[in-house]
């Protein structure tokens, strides 16, 4: 379980370096990466933030580092702060759940609109994951927010 | 002595002379032109309140705001729609605290009046302590006067006497009659809406809907990426910076609309589903009105209210610089998984929250914003292919795919009604 606990952490720790190629390594094939605006509605149904399979983060990871996007051009910052962490092995399945606090901030002239503000993402995350060899896999993470059905501005990031 | 006050004449804000046509940035920033366009625009024309889909039955309703003013759309017992004032009659508390829902009454948190959902005073507590002649009637709910619906989108006015809704679409009705015509015969479903804000002016989202001109330089990255991953993106013209296909059209009652020439699809349905459906529209329209029904085709009906084949969009003014857009996923009742779940997945990932899109269009408004904070930058440029347009009879005004006819249109409208 601490290695499982580690991974938790580097998960979160390669988004807030900016790694986002060493991420996608992190993820299984058939990861599902879920951020609902109800938590109890289907997503296949309903709307949700976010709802992506591996190709769509690929695209959207693709999109921020290799095609220069032009609301990440100045790139976000983020801290994710961790807490509450709970861990457990269902059938071969690592779960964990937490606390998160996202804090993000552009880079750039501050004084200008858009920019210059540092933003809080509060929510509950769960995440589970296999064993693929020594390493693991992430096969799928929820991220509830709190505020989830108000507006957000400008979520060109990876949450 | 009186010293004479200048007297500011907000349609000089454009100008609109032969082959150029400009705006004063004036009319982006400041809670002047912004407390006018409310007054002026949003409580004098049509505003869109909702969806039909979204309030199906007696008892349901959807508090949202037209204008700045907090109003609640309701289906009545007999299924009428009405659309009340959020404030209790007596000492004007918020009524209804809830974006949605279904009931019976709306009983005020204050001190517990009840109205039923045509509005009607209908529970005073203690009631005995009113004049004998105290008469309930006159205390129900204000209503929004005018309140209409044409292909299931349903507008409401607080100027009595506004033109019919039919006669104040005018030239968009034939676009929003093609739009509809995609259900294939069935009805438009609306979703929970993906809800964004940015820190800028409403009108730079409603010059945007149909703006050709930009995909090619603010989505360069998305149509990058999508060209890296086959099959993301359907018939879509990616190489070419400025799309040389389709049309602009502006219309007199402000409307614009903006064609694509082609399909413009995202993948994800198969070819089996894809023929299907389109079999259905061909036995419906025809070969060719299939082929319309099926171009892409998004349009803004002034001033706030977007349309395209898949969502719609509803540009909500909070402040001069504010604006949310919550934006509607539009399912079609009845119709396959595949091709349901495929518009939904085209309102989320390219037009939502966090969409590939729209975040990127967000950035650039709030740079909008800010680089028209002053005055020193002083007027924008609006003359694409001004003087190149072809002109109807009916004052139907059609460019190509990059023109700026329809932000035109806009603008001539905005400045027929602000002062």
């Amino acid at each position: 379980m601490k290695e499982f606990e580690s991974f938790v952490y580097k998960e979160s720790d390669l988004l807030d370096q900016r790694d986002l190629n060493g991420w996608l390594e992190l993820l299984h094939d058939d990861v599902v990466y879920w951020i609902p605006i109800d938590e109890s509605a289907d997503p296949v149904l309903d709307s949700s933030i976010v709802w992506d399979n591996k190709v769509r983060l690929q695209m959207r990871v693709d999109q921020i580092v290799n095609q220069n996007r032009v609301s990440q051009a100045p790139p976000s910052e983020t801290l994710r702060m961790i807490t509450n962490l709970q861990t457990s092995m269902v059938d071969d399945v690592y779960h964990a759940s937490y606390k998160q606090l996202l804090v993000e901030s552009r880079e750039g002239d501050w004084r200008q609109a858009g920019l210059g503000h540092t933003r809080y993402y509060p929510g509950r995350v769960k995440i589970e994951a296999v064993r693929d060899g020594g390493d693991f896999r992430l096969i799928r993470k929820e991220i509830i927010l709190l505020g989830r059905h108000r507006p957000f501005e400008g979520l060109s990031f990876i949450l | 002595m009186n010293i004479p006050t200048k007297q500011i004449t907000y349609s000089d804000f454009v100008q609109d002379v032969e082959n150029d046509f400009t705006v004063s940035t004036g009319a982006y920033r400041g809670e002047e032109v912004f407390q006018k366009e409310i007054e002026k625009i949003f409580y004098k024309t049509w505003i869109f309140l909702c969806h039909e889909s979204e309030i199906p039955q007696p008892g349901n309703f959807k508090s949202t705001l037209l204008g700045l003013q907090p109003v609640i759309v309701t289906r009545d017992r007999s299924g009428e729609i009405h659309a009340l004032v959020n404030a209790c009659t007596h000492r004007g508390a918020t009524l209804c605290r809830k974006e949605k829902g279904k009931t019976r009454t709306f009983v005020c948190p204050y001190h517990g009046w009840s109205f039923d959902t045509a509005g009607n005073l209908v529970g005073v507590p203690d009631s005995e302590r009113y004049p004998e002649d105290f008469d309930k009637s006159t205390r129900n709910l204000k209503k929004v006067p005018r309140v209409a619906s044409y292909c299931g989108l349903v507008f409401g006015s607080f100027n009595e006497n506004v033109e019919d809704l039919e006669e104040f679409l005018g030239g968009v009705k034939h676009h929003i009659d093609i739009w509809a015509r995609r259900t294939a015969g069935s009805d438009y479903q609306v979703g929970t809406p993906h809800r964004y804000a940015f820190e800028g002016n409403w009108k730079f989202q409603a010059e945007n809907v149909y703006d050709g001109y930009h995909p090619g330089f603010v989505h360069r990255s998305a149509f990058n990426t999508i060209k890296k991953f086959d099959g993301s993106f359907v018939n879509r013209e990616l190489n070419n910076p400025v799309r040389q296909q389709g049309h602009t059209r502006g219309y007199e009652q402000g409307h614009g609309t903006l064609e694509a020439g082609a399909p413009l699809e995202s993948g994800g349905v198969d070819e089996d589903v894809r023929l299907a459906y389109e079999r259905k529209l061909t036995d419906l329209y025809g070969e060719e009105g299939k082929d319309d029904v099926l171009t892409n085709r998004q349009f803004l009906i002034f001033p706030n209210l977007t349309i395209f084949d898949f969502n719609i969009r509803v540009i909500q003014p909070i402040a001069h610089n504010k604006t949310e857009v919550y934006s509607y996923p539009l399912l079609i009742e009845g119709e396959h998984d595949q091709i349901n779940n495929n518009r939904m997945l085209d309102a989320q990932t390219r037009v939502g929250t966090a969409g590939i899109l729209s975040t990127d269009d967000i950035d650039v408004f709030a740079g909008n914003q800010n680089a028209l904070s002053a005055v020193a930058s002083d007027r924008i440029t609006l003359s694409r292919g001004i003087g190149k347009e072809e002109v109807g009879p009916d004052g139907e005004r059609v460019g190509v795919y990059s023109d700026e006819t329809p932000q035109r249109a806009f603008w001539r409208k905005w400045a027929s009604m602000i002062d």
